[in-house]
């Protein structure tokens, strides 16, 4: 089969691999029809996220028709012909944290959970194309993917539903409604969201579905700004303003905004001597991560108010104002997103046409042209937004 | 570890030791990973390899000496009866301990244990169980003669909170002959800690989701010479003594 490969930094290539094959009584191989490239795929492809190998199959936004099933499955549950999306996190449904819905908790599911006990203490769960660290998946940039304990996480669809409508399903729309409800959205609340990403837009809407009087959405690019603006948000272009912190205190009256969002995470973009400082700490490797929106979210947030994350950081962080979160009485709220409680609810909305998550669609394109779409959504160039791949479409033959 | 730190000065000792070997690692070791990784080069990856070493070796400690001991925990998410029965079941320990092939019941208490030996041999010994409570405990030993003298108990309390089942295993494997003290990192892992730590995790998983996860099989594009150092130093893998350090030398030739 097709799949594209990580071979290195900002080195990507599709590759002809076997196909892959039941490894376990709960697994499923689905036979993919649309998968995309996530912001969360960049840190990867710049090289930021350790323990990756080349050889690795990325991906972790899918969706397509179950081809076969383990014995460990029952057939109420899930079976060949069934029209599903997958989730990113692979979740046992068993253990402590899938009992209590911290579904990205799973304490089951990562083979090297040992490799993320060494940086974080604890494992998060495995996570499909995403580093050897998070369970070294094979992931879903291609025609076929095991996906293990398939009676918890795909998500079976009605037929008649475009792939476009529900791919998202996958990780974006309930991460970006994930950010918003780690807001802790009261009527009439202000809600700041830094960046109009794929992640940044859904986190607008969500908002608002959730109740967000006012949303304020920051970026740079216009493009992405515009979009941001069709769903109601008002903007900030930060590389017109000299301080959005302050900006956003003049918008709010002097309060600041009853939640701060990061939907930008470890490779912010920035300016003044901080961004300097963290762009050459990391190019040197002493700092993992660029926390600029962060420090911002933290210093604009008011006083009592709540900063939620769902911008990925990696490993450690400098410069973050422990005061300001301290004195401000501040709550943070994060995590990789607790997929399998937002799938079901999303989709009842979709189906209500409460919301269209194909409006964030920039691109369709085979699985061939990968290589050359991840520079291009990394550079934003293109008016790029989000591409999906079709893993079918004749293009070339792979490398 | 290796020959009998016990007491409790030992214990205090060790745990020290064992602090600040992981932390002094994680943090040496974790950035000479990140940093090899997001290097371009040959000697990046080789760097990241290395670095991946340092982190992942400075929280265990080696198996050496003529004895290892090794004891670990976990609270598994089933009640205490249905953890002792599978336990109980001597010939289902290997689908969850990888350093055996095979426990046969021989009936009486009795049962024949196999374990990966150097080299694709085989170590074999007889063992007797010597104490055991319903859903509590198990104790078992080898029988006298046995060339590596084994000894292992498993303890079975409910958790707090009605989070299942706290399991407590302790292990230790004594060489009866000098020439016999290079089977125990090959039987136990160069880290015994972390052996019956991994032993303890999937027999977690194995218990709250009928399986272990894994991705052994999978499909994967073409991978580069330094993936298979990665591939050696992967503690699931039985290893071969001497493999690991070998597969380090070649990979600091070639960078
Ligand atoms: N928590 C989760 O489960 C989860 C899931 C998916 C993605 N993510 C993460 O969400 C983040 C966004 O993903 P995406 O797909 O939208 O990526 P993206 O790269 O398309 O979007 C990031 C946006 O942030 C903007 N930005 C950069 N610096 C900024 C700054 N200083 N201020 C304001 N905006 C700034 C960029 O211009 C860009 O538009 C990534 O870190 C990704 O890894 C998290
Ligand atoms: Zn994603
Ligand atoms: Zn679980």
């Amino acid at each position: 089969m097709k799949a594209v490969c990580w071979m290195g930094r900002e080195k990507i290539s599709v590759e002809n691999v076997p196909d892959p094959a039941i490894l376990n009584a709960r697994d499923a191989i689905v036979k993919v029809t649309s998968t995309c490239i996530c912001g969360s795929d960049l840190h990867l492809y710049d090289g930021y996220i350790p323990t990756m190998q080349q050889g690795d199959i990325l991906g972790h936004e899918f969706m397509g028709e179950v081809v076969e099933v383990g014995r460990g499955i029952e057939n109420n549950k899930l079976k060949a012909g069934d029209r599903v999306v997958v989730p990113f996190t692979i979740a046992c449904g068993k253990c402590f944290f899938c009992e209590r819905q911290l579904w990205s908790c799973c304490d089951n599911s990562n083979p090297n959970y040992w490799i993320a006990e060494q940086l974080m203490g604890y494992s998060p769960s495995g996570l499909f194309g995403y580093s050897h660290m998070m369970g070294g998946y094979a992931g879903g940039q291609a025609q076929y993917v095991r996906v293990p304990f398939a009676d918890v996480g795909p998500l079976k669809l009605p037929d008649g539903i475009p792939d476009e409508k529900v791919i998202f399903l996958s990780d974006i729309f309930p991460t970006g409604y994930f950010g918003a409800v780690n807001c802790n959205i009261q009527p009439g609340d202000t809600v700041a969201i830094w960046g109009c990403g794929p992640v940044g837009q859904f986190a607008i809407r969500s908002a608002f579905l959730l109740g967000a009087e006012r949303v304020i959405a920051i970026d740079r690019f216009p493009y992405r700004l515009r979009m941001a603006k069709q769903a109601g948000a008002e903007t900030i272009n930060y590389e017109e303003c000299d301080d959005v912190v302050e900006a956003l205190k003049v918008m709010t009256g002097n309060i600041g905004p009853d939640s701060c969002m990061d939907a930008v995470g470890m490779e912010a973009h920035g300016k003044g001597f901080l961004y300097l400082l963290d762009k050459a700490k990391q190019a040197m490797r002493v700092e993992s991560d660029r926390p600029i929106v962060l420090r911002e979210c933290i210093q604009a947030c008011r006083k009592g108010g709540v900063v939620s994350v769902p911008g990925v950081y990696g490993g450690f962080d400098d410069t973050i104002p422990m005061g300001a979160f301290m004195n401000k009485a501040l709550t943070m709220k994060t995590g990789q997103t607790h997929m399998m409680s937002y799938m079901q609810p999303l989709l009842e909305r979709i189906q209500k046409e409460e919301i269209d998550p194909s409006f964030v669609i920039s691109h369709r394109v085979p699985i061939d042209s990968a290589p050359q779409m991840y520079k291009i959504f990394r550079d934003k160039e293109d008016q790029c937004t989000k591409v999906v791949l079709d893993p079918w479409a004749d293009g070339l033959a792979a490398a | 570890m290796g020959a009998n730190v016990e007491g409790e000065h030992g214990n205090e000792h060790h745990r020290q030791f064992r602090a600040i070997q992981r932390w002094s690692g994680m943090v040496g070791g974790g950035a000479l990973a990140v940093y090899g990784l997001t290097r371009r080069s040959r000697s990046g990856l080789a760097l990241a390899a290395a670095g991946g070493l340092v982190a992942y070796a400075s929280s265990k400690i080696p198996c050496e000496g003529m004895e290892a001991e090794a004891r670990n925990s976990v609270v598994v998410n089933v009640p205490a009866e249905q953890a002792f029965q599978f336990w109980r079941r001597l010939e289902n320990l290997p689908s969850f301990m990888r350093h055996l092939q095979s426990v046969t019941d021989l009936g009486n208490g009795r049962s024949r244990w196999i374990a990966f030996g150097p080299g694709g041999t085989e170590v074999t010994w007889d063992a007797e169980i010597v104490q055991e409570r319903d859903n509590e405990m198990i104790s078992w030993r080898s029988l006298p003669g046995s060339e590596v003298e084994v000894e292992g108990s498993v303890e079975f309390h409910q958790a707090a909170a009605n989070r299942g089942t706290q399991i407590d295993s302790k292990v230790h494997y004594k060489a009866t002959k000098q020439w016999l003290k290079a089977l125990l990192p090959t039987i136990l892992g160069r880290y015994p800690h972390f052996a019956v730590e991994q032993d303890l995790r999937r027999f977690k998983a194995l218990l709250e989701t009928g399986e272990t996860p894994t991705t052994e099989g999978q499909p994967h594009g073409r991978r580069s010479q330094l993936v298979g150092l990665s591939r050696v130093i992967d503690p699931n893998q039985p290893r071969k003594p001497g493999s690991y350090e070998r597969a380090l030398e070649g990979a600091r030739r070639r960078a």
